[in-house]
């Protein structure tokens, strides 16, 4: 079965003359435990797109089918349930919650998901981040916040990790780290990954690539040899 | 909850810790003021109804003169199932009043501080007030009619609460008054007072007083001392309640504008939380919990507050009352009602303040908000009049609506503050007013004389004493079912300013009553069984009666026989009438005497007054200063801008001033007006038959209430000056970028 099927999914935002079409007429199959990649120009709909995915949005119209369930007739309950269970979230902009610390940080994610304090103990020491585990975001880096955004979306072993530009605001090394603690979570514990870019270049690591432009998706391509994030140059 | 919500909770406290210290002293100072009020209101209630029932206070008095059938008539009779008769006789020695009462068994029993009951006709018990305010201990002697006697104990008594001599005096001070317990051998003579018990009705006691030929009967609801207790009880509930629900008030607004900045700012947090699977609910409780919290410390703060402050509020009241055992007492249930209710009150603000705010899907939380501000003001539409205004003008009208909730917050912490100030001081000065207006206003004798009845024709040797002297009858008449004095007055008579060319064809009502019985000058007024018409309204304070003349008399009496039994005089040696009074055998006031009484009712009120100015002052601080530092910190990047502009901190600083003379304009109208009216509603839980509170509000009350209002700006100002001129550049772009 099909971890994603999406039908005719549109978003608008915005109305009369400030309606902005940002999805329109989405049609799309993503399968089960792939890496995949949506590729697109800044604005062409892309975080709207993840956003959808990770019920974190209503959509205007459509259906999103996750693996055979149509999660857009879900209510606010059952969205939540699905947010925390299912998915992980990596944002571009970290988004820690700046009052706990790296390890607070996991840890909430992981409480709420019923797990241990083991748990979210093994996901920090997977991004490498175990010393740091005190911190506050405030005296971390931009590339650790990242990685604990990671271990917070991993440590609750979500069926899906989707990630927003997860390497947009750090620099070149970082940024390969960052892929490679991706791609080693997404080859350890199967989980499908959805990773949104605009980079050509990481879209190399991806089994499928999705392109998009202005709201819609124009192609969708399979990759035969996905190379490996140290290969990776941009 | 779980524990990183929990700690999540806790740390994020610190963020508005300022606030959330402002939110947790009004919480305490509110629930202080509320719990010692209701414990000495609920304690007076329990100790002093203890008191009547164990002490055996009498249903039924019946005065008059009585011998042991008499007694044993009241005995027999149905409904009462004990009757005994007494002896009462008031002496004067100097300044002072002893009342000598013989005792009686298993009726109006003292109760015993220390020592035993009297056994012998040589030894008494004194009352604990007037013992006290005289030094007087077990073993000292008292000298009473010549005769001295051996105090055996110190007591108390259900029928002298209050140091209350008869219907018509004031309050007596406890060295001046006193009551003496003694054997029924002191006295040998006819019994003047009968005391029952039972359960009977007002007229059926009537009916049995009558039988017996009694001049008066009185139950034990319509004595002085039970009406003043009641009364008391119910003055210091209205109390209670007043200063809490004005705190009550603000509470809701503090933590309602925090909430909601709270909420702007965390706005993203809030989207994360949810994004990661936590619900609405859950975040809700994260936000309540942080409030509730705060209320919890300040209510058990509050009630521990009230713990210590209590007996000092109960030591003021003893100069009223009297009752042995009271004393601060825990009640549970208060205490915690009190803490559940202020918990809630912050629940609730949070709930309104947090609802649609929480609710949006995460991808749009986290989204930077749209602006909301930029939008034009009504004013700048008047485009010819914004032009005409300066620039820092424009900018403190700008952000003073920008945010209308925090603008309206520092606005009803000052009308709130102002209010409680200006009703605070009203009382003051309508006690005071009251006093001047009945002492010199209306009462124009210098004593008053109650005499056995004579015929008109007949003078009363004392008359010969004074320069100036005008009889008077005093007679019971009833309105309603209720007995009210009757002041039957000459058409000369000029010792309490009332319009006595009124009294021909009508009489004349006190204000209160007026309002009482709602009927207007003009109206017709059935008193006994005659309808009468009310000529004229007037405004008495104390001793309230209903005036009428002695030829309209006899539309209300029939058969009436011209007699009196009040004489006032004026220009006399007061000093002489001592002896007089033993001599002639009659009671009397003097009004300094009653003045001087009042005075010191006044003195303890003082301690009451200093209490609720503080309490107003630590209102308007904490919201002031609470929501003033919202301001600040949410306006810091604009002002930090302006820094960088090459605006100086006095520019700045103007702008904030305006703002906060705008809203000095227009909260301290309203404040004024707030406080009368609370004042208003107060004076009518402070007037009964016996005392009527005037509302009066001085000028300089007004003035005051204004000043300290607008001192409290200017020092909430001053702190504000130095934050701004704190500001770091380098911090503030951190702040930017957050
Ligand atoms: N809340 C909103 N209101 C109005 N328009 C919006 C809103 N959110 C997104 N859009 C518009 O929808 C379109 C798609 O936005 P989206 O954020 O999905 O783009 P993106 O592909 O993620 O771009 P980027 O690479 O810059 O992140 C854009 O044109 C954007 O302006
Ligand atoms: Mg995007």
């Amino acid at each position: 079965m099909n971890l994603y099927t999406l039908q005719s999914l549109s978003k608008d935002y915005g109305e009369g003359d400030s309606l902005v079409r940002a999805l329109r007429n989405v049609n799309l199959e993503i399968p089960s435990g792939k890496f995949v990649v949506i590729l697109g120009a800044s604005g062409s709909g892309k975080s709207t797109l993840l956003n959808m995915l990770g019920c974190m949005d209503n959509p205007t119209s459509g259906r999103i089918f996750f693996e055979g369930t149509d999660i857009t007739s879900y209510n606010k309950r059952q969205m939540t349930q699905f947010r925390k269970t299912t998915i992980g979230f990596v944002f571009q902009s970290y988004n820690l919650l700046p009052d706990l610390s790296a390890i607070e940080n996991v840890e909430i994610s992981t409480e709420m998901a019923g797990l241990s304090r083991k748990d979210a103990e093994y996901a920090l020491a997977l991004v490498g981040l175990s010393e740091r585990a005190g911190h506050f975001p405030g005296q971390l880096s931009g590339g650790e916040q990242q990685r604990v955004s990671i271990a917070r979306a991993i440590a609750k072993r979500p069926r899906v990790l989707l990630c927003d530009e997860p390497t947009g605001a750090l620099d070149f090394e970082t940024g390969i780290k960052i892929l490679e603690v991706i791609k080693q979570i997404h080859m350890e514990q199967g989980t499908s990954v959805l990773l949104v870019t605009h980079s050509q270049e990481i879209a190399k690591i991806a089994d499928i690539v999705i392109r998009m432009r202005s709201g819609e998706i124009i192609s969708v391509t399979g990759n035969a040899e996905p190379v490996e994030p140290c290969e990776v140059v941009w | 909850m779980e524990r990183m919500t929990f700690r999540l909770m806790f740390r994020k406290m610190r963020h508005h810790l300022p606030q959330l210290i402002g939110i947790g002293l009004l919480v305490m100072v509110g629930t202080a003021f509320f719990v010692t009020l209701y414990t000495i209101y609920l304690s007076y209630d329990r100790r002093a109804n203890e008191l009547f029932i164990n002490q055996c206070y009498a249903d039924v008095t019946f005065y008059g003169s009585f011998d042991e059938y008499d007694v044993a008539a009241v005995e027999s009779s149905e409904g009462i199932t004990l009757a005994r008769g007494r002896i009462v006789h008031d002496f004067r020695n100097g300044d002072i009043i002893l009342r000598a009462v013989s005792l009686t068994d298993e009726i109006n029993i003292p109760y015993i501080h220390e020592g035993t009951l009297p056994s012998a006709s040589n030894e008494c018990a004194l009352l604990k007030k007037h013992a006290q305010a005289h030094g007087t201990g077990v073993g000292d002697t008292i000298v009473l009619q010549g005769k001295s006697l051996r105090v055996t104990a110190i007591v108390a008594s259900p029928e002298y609460v209050y140091m209350v001599q008869n219907e018509r005096a004031m309050m007596a001070r406890p060295d001046r008054f006193g009551v003496v317990f003694v054997t029924n051998d002191f006295f040998n003579g006819t019994y003047n007072e009968i005391a029952a018990l039972g359960e009977i009705t007002k007229d059926e006691a009537e009916i049995i007083g009558e039988s017996i030929g009694a001049a008066r009967t009185v139950t034990q609801d319509n004595q002085v001392n039970k009406v003043l207790f009641r009364e008391d009880l119910k003055q210091i509930r209205t109390f209670s309640y007043i200063f809490p629900l004005v705190f009550a008030f603000l509470i809701v607004m503090v933590i309602y504008v925090m909430i909601k900045r709270t909420l702007a700012l965390e706005r993203r947090q809030i989207g994360v939380c949810k994004a990661l699977g936590m619900t609405e609910g859950r975040l809700l409780l994260l936000y309540i919990a942080q409030t509730a919290v705060v209320a919890l410390l300040g209510a058990v703060f509050g009630c521990v507050a009230a713990a210590l402050l209590c007996d000092t509020i109960i030591g003021f009241f003893s100069v009223m009352f009297e009752v042995p055992g009271l004393a601060y007492e825990f009640y549970p249930v208060l205490c915690g009602c009190v803490i559940l209710a202020f918990m809630a009150l912050s629940a609730v603000s949070v709930l309104i303040g947090a609802r649609k705010v929480l609710s949006p899907m995460p991808a749009e939380l986290m989204r930077p908000r749209m602006p909301s501000g930029g939008k034009q003001i009504l004013l700048e539409k008047a485009a010819f009049l914004w032009k005409r205004l300066s620039f820092n003008t424009r900018y403190a009208l700008k952000s003073a609506l920008r945010n209308k909730g925090r603008f309206f917050a520092v606005l009803l912490g000052m009308c709130g503050s102002c209010a409680l100030l200006t009703f605070a001081l009203g009382f003051f000065n309508s006690a005071e007013y009251t006093q001047t207006a009945y002492f010199d206003g209306f009462a124009n004798y210098d004593v008053m004389m109650e005499i056995s009845p004579m015929p008109m024709e007949m003078a009363h040797p004392v008359e010969e004493k004074f320069d100036v002297i005008n009889r008077a009858l005093m007679i019971p008449v009833k309105i309603d079912g209720d007995e009210y004095p009757l002041l039957v007055v000459e058409e000369n008579f000029d010792m309490q300013r009332i319009d006595t060319s009124r009294i021909r064809d009508g009489v004349l009502i006190p204000r209160h009553y007026a309002r009482k019985w709602n009927v207007e000058a003009g109206d017709t007024l059935r008193i006994n069984d005659a309808d009468v018409t009310v000529t004229a309204v007037f405004e008495q304070n104390f001793g309230l009666s209903i005036y009428t003349g002695y030829d309209y008399v006899k539309e209300i009496i029939r058969d009436f026989v011209p007699v009196y039994n009040v004489i006032f005089a004026r220009g006399a040696d007061i000093s002489e009438l001592k002896d007089l009074s033993l001599r002639y055998s009659f009671s009397y006031s003097t009004l300094p005497d009653d003045k001087n009484s009042f005075a010191s009712l006044m003195e303890s009120l003082n301690t009451l007054i200093w209490f609720m100015l503080a309490c107003a002052v630590i209102l308007g601080l904490t919201v002031l200063y609470a929501v003033g530092l919202m301001n600040l910190s949410s306006r810091e990047y604009e002002y930090m801008f302006m820094g960088v502009m090459g605006y100086s901190l006095k520019n700045i600083m103007n702008a904030h001033i305006k703002e906060t003379l705008i809203q000095l304009v227009i909260a301290i109208p309203f404040g004024f007006a707030l406080g009368y009216g609370i004042l208003n509603v107060v004076k009518t839980a402070f007037s009964s038959d016996n005392f009527v509170l005037s509302a009066a509000k001085y000028n300089e009350s007004y003035a005051y209430a204004g000043i300290a209002v607008i001192l409290m700006s200017a020092l909430v100002a001053v702190v504000s000056g130095f934050y701004v001129n704190r500001l770091n550049i380098v911090e503030g772009l951190k702040v930017i970028n957050e």
